[in-house]
């Protein structure tokens, strides 16, 4: 058992809230722009507002994460075989938040490198998808999910190769009250070794 | 000719690859034979080689006919052969007669490595091998 790293991502995907903060550049920009020049200023300032506003709300929601949550763990052996069936608990601490329903997921995910230099590209691909069945124990000021994992005999296991790898991971979403919905990932480390029956 | 002869097509990560290669000579007289254990990355992506362990025979005289046995450890690590939606793991055995003026003679057998029946020991050894050749590269950088 270790403390594992939560992959997140906490807010869920990134791009959103990069978008925000790029309306905030450039509303500030569009106000610096325009503040020498009386005609197009309204514009400049409109612009700045709806910067301003999307940022706001984008920290709205990161001080209320900050607020209501604490740091995710998952408990499970690790490293585990190919084949290996056991239980993980996934725990985080609670303050003025509830969990409302949760939806995990074990995938593995192989990556490959293509072409070189500039044209170097990372490709990805989900070669297994399945969804869990999880439960929910009742606690105070926390929430605590048991989640049944079975890796498939059949593989593949972690490979960290040069240009190329395969990583297995549970990947968890959270529907939550009184604090936005967090999302949270954990690797899983697969040996190349069967596990016996 | 060359043949490649394995006793088995399958064998388990951390177990060892035994064989033989064959090789009889057509006219010229090769300056080496080399057999080769490697594993590739076949794909869509970039295609890269990994050798494992080699055998070379460069004492060829005259002989028309040489025996080569090998017996090549499979890492315990892997990788195990694989066949995904992006990339494939492909082991073989590869072997180069290397003839002087000419085109070498190539020939390459492919065979499976599949992950072994799991004993918790055997990998815990292997991680605390993976520390003590950490510790004594470091050891050798300071």
């Amino acid at each position: 058992m270790s403390e594992r790293l939560d992959e997140g991502p906490v807010l869920g995907a990134p791009g959103l809230h990069s978008f925000m903060v790029f309306l905030f550049v450039i509303g500030s920009i569009a106000l610096f722009g325009t503040l020498r020049d009386p005609a197009a200023r309204p514009f400049g300032l409109i612009a700045f507002g709806v910067g301003l506003v999307a940022v706001s709300i984008a920290g709205l929601r990161f001080w209320r994460l900050r607020r209501a949550l604490g740091i995710a763990d998952l408990r499970l052996d690790d490293p585990v075989p190919l084949g290996f069936s056991g239980t993980a608990t996934y725990f985080r601490p609670l303050r003025g938040a509830e969990l409302r329903s949760i939806e995990a997921r074990l995938q593995c995910e192989e990556k490959i490198v293509k072409g070189s230099g500039k044209n170097r590209r990372t490709v990805k691909k989900i070669v297994h998808d399945e969804v869990l069945t999880s439960s929910v124990v009742p606690m105070m000021e926390r929430i605590e999910v048991r989640i049944p994992v079975k890796i498939p005999a059949a593989g593949p296991p972690t490979m960290e190769l040069t240009d190329a790898s395969t990583t297995w991971r549970l990947r968890l979403r959270l529907e939550m009250v009184g604090c936005p919905n967090i999302a949270s990932a954990f690797e899983i480390e697969v040996l190349p070794g069967v596990a016996r029956l | 000719m060359i043949r490649v002869d394995l006793p088995q097509d399958k064998v388990f990560n951390g177990d060892h690859l035994q064989g033989r290669v064959e090789w009889s000579s057509s006219g010229k007289e090769p300056r080496k034979i080399e057999v080769i254990c490697r594993w590739r990355l076949d794909g869509s992506g970039k295609k890269s080689t990994e050798i494992v362990k080699r055998v070379v025979e460069d004492n060829i005289a005259s002989r028309s006919q040489i025996t080569i046995p090998f017996d090549f450890a499979i890492p315990l690590r892997g990788p195990i052969s694989y066949g995904g939606k992006l990339f494939s793991v492909i082991w073989e055995i590869f072997v180069n007669v290397d003839l002087p003026l000419a085109f070498d003679e190539e020939e390459t057998r492919t065979f499976t490595v599949q992950a072994r029946p799991y004993d918790p020991k055997e990998f815990d050894e292997l991680d605390e091998d993976e520390e003590d050749d950490e510790d004594e590269d470091v050891e050798r950088q300071t």
